[in-house]
C-alpha cells in the first residue's frame, strides 16, 4: 500500500511538471544526408550565404536539443570566432528553392572555423553536438513540418565574412589507362538532430493505469496462500 | 448619450487600425536580362506585383496593392556581372527606359548594387530579412512608388546606370541555371473610402457633443 502511495505521489508531480525539460521522452538521433547544393549570395557590404543543402527529417518531434553537421566547406583563414559562417535552417521553398534564406529562418549556435589558418581548400567538417535553445529547436520543428514532406534547407551565414563557400561538386582530370578522364565528385552534407518528444496527457494516463493493474495483480499474487508447501503432510 | 460616446471611440479606434496597417509584398521571378543603351545603360528585369501574371511566390498580406499608400522599406536581391554602383528603379514600362525615365515613369529605389567581378554574382541589399532592417526609402521615392503600384497594380524593375561606357547585365541564365530576382516592399496602407467616412463622423459627432457641453 506505501508503494502504491509513493507511486501516485511520483506522477502527481510528473504531471504537474508537464511541459518542464525533464517531462519528455528522446526518440534517438534523426539524420539525413544531401548533396551539397553550392549556391552563394553576397550580402550587404560585408556578408555572405551559402546553401548547404534541402534535408528531410521524417519522424516529427516536439522539438531538438541539439545538432551536429558534417560538410564539406571552403573556409578563408579569416574564417574564425565572430567571422565564421554559422548554420541556419531555412523553411523549404517549393517555388524558388534557392531563395529560401529570404523567408522564415532559424539561426542556430552552431558555427564552423577554419581549424587549418594555412588552408583555403575544400575541407570535410565534422561538428560537435551544439545546444539549441526552446525556441530555436520549437521554431525548427515548425518550419520542418511546414513542409508535406518535411524538407527543410540548410545555409551557412555571416554578416562579416564572404570568403567561404559550400560547393556542390568538384571536377578534376585523372590520368586512367593512358588518357585523360573528367571525373566529377558530388560532396554531401549531413545534419543530425537530437528529437524531443512531450507525451501527452493521455499517454501518463495510460501509464498511470497500467501502473496501478501491475501493482493490483501484485498484491494479489502476494495473498495467495502457498497450499501445496502447507498441505504436503 | 453613452452609446453615442461608445460608439464614437470605438470608430475612432477601427480608424487608427486601418490608418496605421502595413502591406507586405514578396515577389520572385526569372531576370528578363534585355539590354537597352542610350543616356543610361538599362537591363529590365521584369514585372512584379501584378494579379494577371503572378508568380507562385507572389505574397501580399496585410491589404491589397490597391490598399498601398507609401512604400517606406524594401530588400532585394539581383545577379549581375561587371557592375559599378548601378541603381534599381521601380516604374511603369518593360521598353525604353530612355523615354520613360523623362517622362517621369521611373523613380530611383535608391539601393546601389557593385560587381566589378566579370562573373555574375548575386546580391542581397541590404541583407537577409530575418537578420537584417529593411532599406529606407526617401518619403519622395516612397510615395512616388507607392502611387504608381496603387494606381498602376504592378511595378516594372529596371537596373540602370548613367555611366554609358559601362558593359554590366543581369542575364537571365547562367548556363542551366536560372537566374531570379526578388523584392520584398514594406508599405503603409491607405484608409478605405468607407474608414474614412465613418472616421469623420465619429469625429463630427465628438466635436459637436464637445461644443454642446461646454455651451451648457
Amino acid at each position: 500500500m506505501a508503494i502504491a502511495r509513493l507511486f501516485l505521489v511520483l506522477l502527481a508531480i510528473s504531471l504537474l511538471t508537464l511541459g518542464e525539460k525533464h517531462a519528455v521522452c528522446f526518440g534517438g538521433v534523426v539524420s539525413s544526408t544531401a548533396d551539397q547544393n553550392g549556391t552563394k549570395y553576397l550580402v550587404g557590404q560585408t556578408g555572405a550565404v551559402s546553401k548547404i543543402g534541402t534535408f528531410q527529417f521524417s519522424s516529427p518531434a516536439d522539438y531538438y536539443s541539439e545538432v551536429r553537421l558534417r560538410t564539406w566547406i571552403e573556409l578563408s583563414p579569416s574564417s574564425v570566432g565572430a567571422n565564421a559562417p554559422r548554420l541556419v535552417f531555412a523553411q523549404y521553398d517549393p517555388f524558388f528553392p534557392d531563395l529560401s534564406i529570404l523567408g522564415p529562418v532559424v539561426e542556430t549556435d552552431l558555427s564552423v572555423e577554419n581549424v587549418n589558418p594555412v588552408s583555403n581548400g575544400v575541407e570535410d567538417r565534422q561538428s560537435l553536438w551544439v545546444n539549441l535553445t526552446l525556441s530555436q529547436g520549437s521554431a525548427l520543428e515548425s518550419i520542418i513540418a511546414f513542409d508535406p514532406l518535411r524538407r527543410v534547407d540548410a545555409w551557412l551565414y555571416s554578416p562579416t565574412n564572404r570568403d567561404f563557400a559550400t560547393p556542390d561538386v568538384d571536377v578534376s582530370l585523372e590520368f586512367i589507362d593512358g588518357e585523360f578522364v573528367e571525373t566529377t565528385y558530388v560532396f554531401t552534407a549531413t545534419i543530425d538532430l537530437n528529437p524531443i518528444i512531450v507525451p501527452e496527457p493521455s499517454s501518463y494516463l495510460v501509464a498511470t493505469g497500467l501502473s496501478l493493474a501491475f501493482l493490483r495483480f501484485r498484491r494479489r499474487n502476494r495473498k495467495v496462500p502457498k497450499e501445496g508447501v502447507h498441505g504436503a503432510c | 448619450m453613452a452609446l453615442v460616446k461608445h460608439t464614437c471611440f470605438a470608430l475612432l479606434i477601427l480608424l487608427s487600425g486601418t490608418a496605421f496597417g502595413e502591406i507586405t509584398l514578396i515577389e520572385s521571378k526569372q531576370q528578363k536580362g534585355d539590354i537597352e543603351t542610350g543616356s543610361y545603360r538599362a537591363v529590365y528585369l521584369g514585372r512584379l506585383f501584378s494579379s494577371v501574371d503572378p508568380s507562385p511566390t507572389q505574397s501580399i498580406t496585410g491589404g491589397t496593392v490597391s490598399d498601398v499608400g507609401q512604400i517606406t522599406g524594401m530588400y532585394g536581391l539581383v545577379h549581375i556581372r561587371g557592375a559599378t554602383n548601378v541603381a534599381l528603379y521601380g516604374g511603369d514600362g518593360a521598353v525604353g527606359f530612355n523615354t520613360l525615365i523623362n517622362n517621369g515613369k521611373m523613380v530611383d529605389t535608391g539601393l546601389r548594387f557593385s560587381n566589378t567581378n566579370n562573373n555574375v554574382q548575386s546580391f542581397i541589399l541590404p541583407g537577409v530579412p530575418a537578420f537584417t532592417s529593411p532599406f529606407s526609402l526617401s518619403a519622395s521615392a516612397g510615395t512616388a512608388l507607392g502611387d504608381l503600384l496603387r494606381t498602376r497594380g504592378s511595378m516594372d524593375f529596371w537596373l540602370a546606370t548613367t555611366d554609358v561606357t559601362s558593359t554590366f547585365t543581369a542575364p537571365s541564365n547562367v548556363g542551366s541555371d536560372s537566374k531570379n530576382f526578388y523584392v520584398q516592399f514594406r508599405a503603409t496602407a491607405v484608409p478605405e473610402p468607407a474608414s474614412w467616412l465613418l472616421g469623420s463622423t465619429a469625429a463630427a459627432m465628438g466635436w459637436l457633443r464637445f461644443r454642446r457641453k461646454t455651451k451648457a
